[in-house]
């Protein structure tokens, strides 16, 4: 037997229907059915696989898949989140997602790894699955062999081929939202005062187009002071002195003196993940919330 | 049936294919062990490897007619310059090259557990041949290319220059990849 019978079948299948011109016009119909039956027996193992799974999980006692629920997390500057739930590992594509992401997946074979740790021996166990990401698909599930849920720390997808897609860390999923908040300002200050435009990444539009006074396609904003050099770089020495939150708002006051707003985004996937978008800067930004 | 083109030279599977399509298939069996292992040391994911596979004996498949044996370059080396064409041209897309299979109306391959094992088993084959390299190649390679160190770490473990490692593991990965594409 070879290793991959099902491609010598098909392989022959093909060159039967080479031998006659007038089996020529067929192929399109038979790969037509050929794809309907592989998608119907793969709709039946998926079925057959969840309702098994399904069992497995109404036979478990309760807790016995730790925490309930599913791991999340998001990259955001990938703009991918991912959801870890038992063997199933939820991919989603965020609607800003940039060029990049899109590029590494549609229509690409791309590879999911989940783990513990990062020495990849025998004591750190991981698992990972390869699947094609269907041009347009927002989303996609692996299935792993088996189920690493309650120690996977960390997960990564990438294209084999072209490389690194998204990596998170589930332990950033237990963060508060004080800390998240922190933590996305730290990171989106320190881009903004190197100059780095993955800023952007953290920002919603409006905040990206008033720091640059450019539109989408470099068409300039009128009336639109940029933000000078002096004020960027003022972020990189600046600390965070405090941090309001009032409902899905909250704002951060910069030891520079300056302050942004940021608004709470659970990003709609399938397993939601809070994120803070960098609303507003400068102006009237952080008024109300520090009283 | 499939026996009687197990002894036939590959030219003639080749040649054979539009008349007897058990032919082509005899020339996979024959050829996928290497070329599956080919993509694997280069891609390192099984399924990758497979689909890269398939769409190199896909274009094989619909140029075996024009295939014509010389001297210089046997069926083996017109089928791995075809792979490596794939390879190359998947590597600038960014994505696994399928005109040659949508051509031929091949449906998606559809990769099972144990086919994906099967083909896992292959990377063994690799380090199989890279333990039977001679020792200080051995231990070049190991250090570099399975555990990723690097060339100064690893001189000073072997206690000579980086040149020598480098070099080590250029002899050694050269006779590796000869032996994989049975040259």
């Amino acid at each position: 037997m070879t290793r991959i019978p099902e491609l010598e079948h098909e392989l022959v299948a093909a060159a039967a229907r080479l031998r006659s011109p007038r089996r020529l016009l067929r192929p399109a119909a038979r790969a037509a059915v050929a794809l309907a039956a592989v998608g119907l027996v793969a709709v039946v193992a998926v079925l057959q696989a969840i309702e098994k799974n399904d069992g497995e999980q109404r036979r478990q006692p309760a807790g016995a898949q730790g925490a309930p629920g599913a791991k999340v997390a998001f990259d955001r500057e990938a703009g991918v989140g991912f959801g870890l739930e038992g063997r199933v590992l939820t991919v989603s594509l965020h609607p800003t997602a940039p060029g990049t992401t899109l590029d590494r997946l549609g229509g690409a074979r791309v590879r999911a790894t989940c783990g513990q740790g990062f020495t990849g021996g025998q004591s750190d166990p991981r698992q990972e699955r390869t699947r094609l990401w269907p041009a347009g698909s927002e989303r996609l599930r692996f299935r792993f062999r088996r189920d690493i849920s309650r120690i996977a720390r960390w997960c990564r997808l990438e294209n084999p081929v072209l490389g690194h897609v998204a990596f998170v860390k589930f332990r950033d999923a237990a963060l508060s939202s004080e800390r998240r908040i922190e933590r996305i300002a730290t990171k989106w200050a320190a881009l903004l005062a190197a100059g780095d435009p993955r800023y952007c990444n953290f920002a919603g539009q409006p905040v990206c187009e008033r720091i640059e006074c450019q539109r989408p396609g470099g068409m300039p904003i009128e009336d639109c002071t940029p933000l000078s050099a002096e004020s960027r770089r003022s972020f990189g020495d600046a600390t965070i002195e405090d941090i309001a939150i009032r409902g899905d708002r909250a704002a951060v006051e910069f030891s520079n003196g300056e302050a942004i707003e940021l608004v709470k985004d659970t990003t709609g996937f399938e397993h939601p993940v809070e994120w803070w978008w960098v609303a507003q800067l400068g102006g009237d930004a952080g008024r109300g919330f520090f009283e | 049936m499939t026996p009687v083109w197990d002894d036939a030279p590959d030219e003639q599977l080749l040649a054979s294919t539009r008349a007897e399509p058990s032919a082509f298939g005899a020339f996979y069996r024959r050829h996928e062990d290497r070329v599956l292992s080919y993509f694997l040391a280069r891609v390192g994911d099984p399924e990758v490897a497979a689909d890269l596979t398939a769409e190199t004996f896909a274009a094989a498949l619909v140029s075996a007619h024009r295939f014509r044996p010389r001297k210089k370059k046997p069926a083996a080396a017109w089928l791995f310059g075809i792979a490596r064409n794939k390879l190359a041209m998947s590597r600038r897309q960014g994505r696994v090259d399928a005109r040659a299979r949508r051509r031929l109306g091949m449906a998606p391959l559809v990769m099972t557990d144990e086919a994906i094992e099967r083909i896992s088993a292959l990377d063994h084959t690799a380090l199989g041949l890279v333990d039977e390299l001679p020792g200080d190649q051995r231990a070049a390679v190991t250090a570099r290319v399975v555990d990723e160190r690097d060339y100064g770490d690893i001189a000073k473990d072997l206690r000579c220059s980086e040149a020598v490692v480098r070099k080590r593991v250029s002899r050694g990965l050269g006779t590796v990849r000869a032996r994989m594409e049975g040259k």
